[in-house]
């Protein structure tokens, strides 16, 4: 690939764990010259690989996202890419200028004040006098520290500092912009604000490397992700696949499960009855069993992550041991924090009196969820089969938390619930429709 | 927003290697840098002169008080100094030479330890940050320069060709105290103690050096010896530049250039070993 921006080739980066005390004393002196001019120590048991043979190719204007768990070695990837970090083998080429945000206050020195840190910042990008002070009021304006840009920011806040560092480096104006987890710094308002500047730079040909622990964020802006895991590359694709894939792996989400026969009942001869309508007439309950149940796509596919404008469809496959059982499935959707958000029982016994007798044999019953009804989140899911009965709900067979799924945000440019704001609360979504119109006072 | 074109540092490919891999000096990034550099150093100098307003007494006083209490003991003591040129002309321009070595050396020797939160930071070549902390102390020694004037204007002291070795001489003293300086804060990164030894360094070498005296007074195989200090050679280059009068002891200056060249060689190595190593203790 020619028209490359970034191109990393085998990088590797080791830390040394065990922090190295500077050492006093002659003896110490002495020590201090040898390791100056001598060699770093060799891999031992003290050092840990960050990253290892880590190799990937950014096109020019692509925007591409890192998630992984914590210490898998995205920020220190960021932080060789922007210099600050030297590797420790493998190679990374850059064509452009680059401004990366690392952390708060990238690059800040507290005794000057946010004005000079600004022309001090901007300088280390290569911008002269005179294109920061062009720049200057459009920086200002932006942080919102119009009343404390001449204070020197050892008495800014952490928030204050993050403001102004985010401004910064959003008006230079660089080929390539590596952001590390800036979104998230800052109050709702501002972090808004830069979420609109980011989407802003996007537009340009700007290549973006964007690390995060919020899949939704990676899914809005990028259009490639990499997962990363103990310094390795894990998944390099579509940022809808990739950050699926890893939200699956780490918040331990299922979507399918399988059960085994159980041993005894299933032996069981399945028995004509001859008074079918009355269930006393069967042997005692369990009358069937489950088979496995999933979470589909509309085109079929097992899912644990799904996004909110999509359906959400489930499946349960279970066995009827008896002629003329009834037998209905209901789903129990709670929330990861175990609330239960509703519970879907099956209506099919109203539309069709079949159902109240089954031959034996195994059955397919799925439950669809229309689009933008769950909000973003993780939900876990219950599954039983039972027979409504005038006393006591007859239980054949239950199975809590089996499942678990996340639901998503919609990518940029999906009609969602969600319009201008970053998060809506609450277990719901529904998209409704809003009709607005003026109203004359009453005079 | 408009985009504008900005001429610095840009460049075609950034490569980034191992350590081991890279250059040790990349003298082509340090000159897209100047613009950098020279605000760095800016910075510094404001720092010193613009906001202390008595940052010009501080940079005067103690060369000339020195001067003062020398030269009143040379007159009480009736001291033979065997040079050519007047006692306060000697000493003055000796102090002011020595105190911008001092200084730059300082500086330099505290650039990892001042900038070093920043290089975790942001990117820049990392030899910016002593050398403006060398090119900043340029500004206090224009400042000590101008009483020099008037003391030779005084004695009717006169530069001669001469003058023409005094940017040479110059350089010369900023890449001695650029290598020491670089090779103290490499040193410096690992053990405190460096850097006391560097303060007794730097205040010893005030008096060893032929700053008060002149190498004259001292007995031959003294003279020898002290020739050894490599700012021996520069001071005495120095007041040649300066005196017309006054002889250029070619050998023992061209003998301090090699060592400012050998040690700034040293101090670049060390310094961008310890600056890479340092990085990663975070």
């Amino acid at each position: 690939m020619e028209d490359y921006a970034i191109s990393v080739h085998g990088l590797s980066k080791r830390y040394s764990l065990g922090q190295k005390k500077p050492s006093h004393g002659a003896k110490g002196m002495l020590l201090g010259i040898s390791e100056l001019f001598g060699r770093t120590p060799q891999d031992d048991h003290s050092t840990i690989w960050a990253l290892k043979d880590v190799s990937f190719e950014v096109r020019k204007g692509e925007r591409l996202g890192f998630v992984g768990k914590n210490g898998a070695g995205k920020s220190t990837l960021l932080k060789i890419l922007s210099r600050v970090a030297y590797p420790t083998d493998g190679e990374a080429r850059i064509r452009g200028r680059v401004t990366s945000l690392l952390e708060v206050g990238t690059g800040f020195l507290n005794h000057l004040t946010g004005r000079q840190n600004i022309y001090l910042n901007a300088s280390f990008h290569g911008l002269s006098k005179k294109e920061t002070e062009q720049r200057i009021p459009d920086i200002i304006e932006f942080s919102e520290l119009e009343r404390f840009i001449d204070t020197p920011i050892k008495f800014y806040s952490s928030g204050m500092r993050a403001r102004l560092a985010f401004s910064v480096a959003a008006h230079l104006d660089p080929d390539i912009l590596l952001l590390d987890e800036v979104l998230s710094v800052g109050d709702m308002a501002f972090s808004q604000k830069c979420l609109e500047r980011v989407e802003e730079l996007t537009r340009g040909e700007r290549t973006i490397l964007f690390v995060s622990h919020s899949m939704d964020a990676v899914r809005r802006f990028c259009t490639r992700c990499i997962w990363l895991d103990c310094g390795q590359v894990v998944m390099d694709g579509p940022a809808d696949e990739v950050t699926s894939a890893f939200t699956s792996d780490s918040m331990n989400l299922r979507a399918h499960q399988h059960w085994d026969p159980p041993p005894a009942q299933s032996t069981d001869q399945p028995r004509l009855l001859e008074d079918e309508d009355l269930p006393s007439n069967l042997p005692e309950p369990p009358h069937a069993h489950l088979v496995s149940t999933s979470i589909l796509t509309q085109d079929g596919r097992q899912t644990a992550t799904v996004c909110v404008a999509d359906p959400i469809i489930f499946e349960l496959i279970y066995e009827v041991y008896f002629n003329g059982a009834y037998v209905l499935p209901d789903f129990k959707i709670f929330t990861a924090e175990g609330i239960l958000a509703f519970n879907l029982v099956h209506t099919g016994a109203l539309a069709s009196p079949d159902i109240k007798k089954r031959k034996p044999g195994r059955y397919r019953s799925i439950a669809t969820l229309p689009p933008h009804l769950l909000n973003v989140g993780l939900y876990k899911i219950s599954v039983s089969l039972t027979t409504p009965s005038s006393g006591k709900l007859v239980v054949h067979a239950e199975a809590d938390n089996v499942l678990t799924f996340y639901v998503h945000e919609a990518p940029l440019g999906t009609t969602s619930a969600l319009g201008p704001y970053r998060k809506v609360k609450g277990i719901i979504r529904p998209l409704v429709s809003w009709m607005d119109e003026s109203v004359k006072q009453s005079s | 927003m408009a985009t504008i074109n900005t001429a610095s540092p840009k460049q075609a490919e950034i490569i980034i290697r191992p350590p081991t891999q890279s250059r040790l000096l990349d003298v082509g990034e340090l000159f897209r840098y100047r613009g950098l550099l020279w605000s760095m150093s800016r910075r510094q100098v404001k720092a010193e002169f613009g906001d202390l307003h008595l940052g010009i007494f501080w940079v005067l006083a103690r060369p000339l008080l020195m001067t003062a209490i020398f030269v009143f003991f040379k007159n009480v003591s009736n001291a033979k100094t065997g040079v050519s040129v007047p006692y306060a002309a000697y000493l003055y321009s000796g102090l002011i030479l020595w105190f911008f070595f001092a200084e730059s050396v300082g500086r330099a020797a505290a650039s990892i330890g001042k900038d070093g939160a920043l290089m975790q930071k942001v990117y820049f070549p990392r030899l910016l940050s002593p050398l403006s902390g060398i090119l900043a102390q340029l500004s206090g020694l224009a400042i000590a320069a101008v009483p020099l004037f008037l003391i030779m204007i005084y004695y009717g002291l006169a530069p001669g060709w001469n003058l023409l070795l005094l940017p040479i001489v110059l350089l010369q003293t900023m890449l001695l105290a650029f290598g020491t300086g670089c090779l103290f804060a490499a040193l410096s990164t690992l053990s405190r103690d460096w850097e006391r030894l560097l303060g007794l360094l730097l205040y010893i070498g005030l008096f060893v050096s032929p700053v008060i005296f002149a190498p004259e007074m001292l007995p031959k195989a003294a003279q020898g010896i002290q020739m050894l200090n490599p700012m021996s050679g520069t001071l005495l280059g120095f007041r040649a530049a300066l005196f017309a009068d006054y002889a250029l002891p070619l050998y023992e200056w061209l003998y301090s250039l090699a060592l400012s060249g050998v040690l700034g060689l040293v101090g670049v190595f060390a310094f961008q070993h310890a600056e890479r190593t340092f990085m990663d203790r975070i």
